[in-house]
């Protein structure tokens, strides 16, 4: 069978992030930013708008945005991951329960707190009837939509897919993992987050999207050459099945030009990575971006957009370093994600010449 | 009247999330639905949890409703003859 290549042609993000050149946010006494939200009555009928939470806002403008970008109207699929799903009308419609006794529930939060809100949104606004499915697996959620998508187009099943991952934050779930410790103390220092020697991350959100096809074009960001997801159980070793994926795709780690992965200032989670890409030779350049979009279940998707922002303009945001370690021109970027080192998601990007 | 017809107004701003509207922008004898508002299907459900949790008025014949929601002026009307709360 015909395997077709797989592109990144468009993408679409909203975050903490202002439009443009990348900011360090300041992250404050709660070390905790919402979006910086586009005017979405330019994007959504005032009809479907009142209806919508935050984050079903969000997912909508990115995949709009994605869409406009990559210079497609219909996509053939609406594919998207999310951690928390519409959490905000979730805790509404839960909150109501409690407090008036499980009477008088509001429609609106029960119908619009189910995970896959946002890809019906989205496919309800384009009028799109294609396959439509929504992926909630923690931390891999995004790659998990990702895959499907890959996997259709790769089979020919599909041109072309619409990703999204969209995760929102509310004070509630804040407050709650900062019980446990989820969150860095405040103050801390920003060095913190590219060489942690404390616990703890900070809290962003965002939607991120993505197109992908089969087709190359003047839109081209890079391509997708492979994606593995790992469930990873103790006596799985990481450092073989990275070198597996990558002996797979005809590569070896010191042909990996830069390495894209979760840092995110915990020292747990970044010591897996450190492992992996600090302590061989050749090491290829270390790229980060969680210190500028915070921690989500989905904040990969930002971590994806930069990516292939990176292999299609060949400039590097200064922000976006940990560390450089070579200069060459940048060909193949390696994507790895892991959410508590139970399950690994790695993506193989690499340029496009048009 | 007047008050009731005021509170619904700013009542149905609320639950049906009509953001920047305020209560003179909604004319009390306009169509609830289809013309006037808008309203669809799921805002009837709406305004039959806010008659029952602010008025306490349950609605058991589902065709009722249309005479009711026709408009405000007529869902206070309504709400005056039979509220028990």
């Amino acid at each position: 069978m015909k395997q077709h290549n797989v592109y990144i042609n468009g993408v679409g993000s909203i975050s903490i992030q202002e439009e443009g050149a990348l900011a360090l946010p300041d992250w404050g006494e709660e070390n905790y930013l919402r979006c910086i939200d586009p005017p979405f009555a330019q994007y959504i009928s005032p009809a479907l708008l009142r209806r919508m939470s935050k984050v079903v806002k969000r997912g909508i403008v990115s995949a709009l945005l994605a869409l406009k970008d990559g210079g497609i109207e219909m996509p053939d699929a609406i594919i998207s991951g999310t951690g928390l799903g519409c959490i905000e009308d979730t805790e509404k419609f839960l909150s109501a329960m409690i407090e008036q006794n499980e009477q008088f529930l509001q429609p609106t939060h029960f119908i619009q707190s189910t995970h896959n809100t946002v890809s019906s949104q989205i496919a309800i606004m384009l009028k799109c009837y294609n396959y439509n499915n929504t992926f909630s697996h923690l931390g891999i959620s995004l790659e998990s939509a990702l895959f499907d998508g890959f996997l259709q187009i790769k089979m020919g099943m599909l041109s072309n897919a619409l990703i999204n991952g969209c995760d929102e934050m509310t004070p509630d779930y804040h407050l709650m993992l900062k019980k446990v410790g989820f969150w860095k103390d405040t103050p801390f220092q920003m060095e913190d987050m590219y060489q942690a020697i404390t616990s703890g991350t900070v809290a962003g959100e965002g939607c991120n999207s993505l197109l992908l096809s089969n087709e190359k074009n003047e839109h081209t960001y890079a391509e997708i050459k492979d994606i593995q997801l790992i469930h990873h159980r103790n006596n799985n070793n990481i450092e073989e099945l990275l070198e597996d994926f990558l002996d797979k795709n005809g590569l070896t780690l010191s042909e990996i030009d830069a390495v894209m992965s979760g840092i995110n200032g915990e020292m747990k989670n970044d010591a897996v990575y450190d492992k992996l890409y600090t302590e061989g030779e050749n090491n290829p350049t270390q790229l980060i971006y969680r210190h500028l979009s915070g921690d989500f279940f989905t904040s990969s998707g930002f971590g994806l957009i930069q990516s292939a922002k990176v292999l299609k303009n060949q400039n590097i945001e200064p922000l976006l370093f940990r560390k450089e370690n070579k200069k060459n021109k940048i060909r193949h970027i390696l994507f790895h994600n892991h959410y508590k080192n139970s399950t690994h998601a790695l993506i193989l990007l690499s340029v496009c010449s048009n | 009247m007047k008050d009731l017809i005021l509170e619904l107004k700013e009542e149905i701003i609320e639950v049906l999330n009509f953001e920047g509207m305020t209560p003179e922008d909604i004319d009390e004898n306009a169509p609830l639905f289809g013309d006037g508002l808008g309203l669809d299907s799921i805002d009837a459900l709406e305004l039959i949890v806010l008659m029952e949790k602010k008025y306490g008025i349950k609605l058991a014949d589902p065709n009722q409703g249309r005479e009711i929601f026709a408009s405000i002026a007529t869902m206070a009307a309504y709400i005056t003859e039979h509220r028990t709360k």
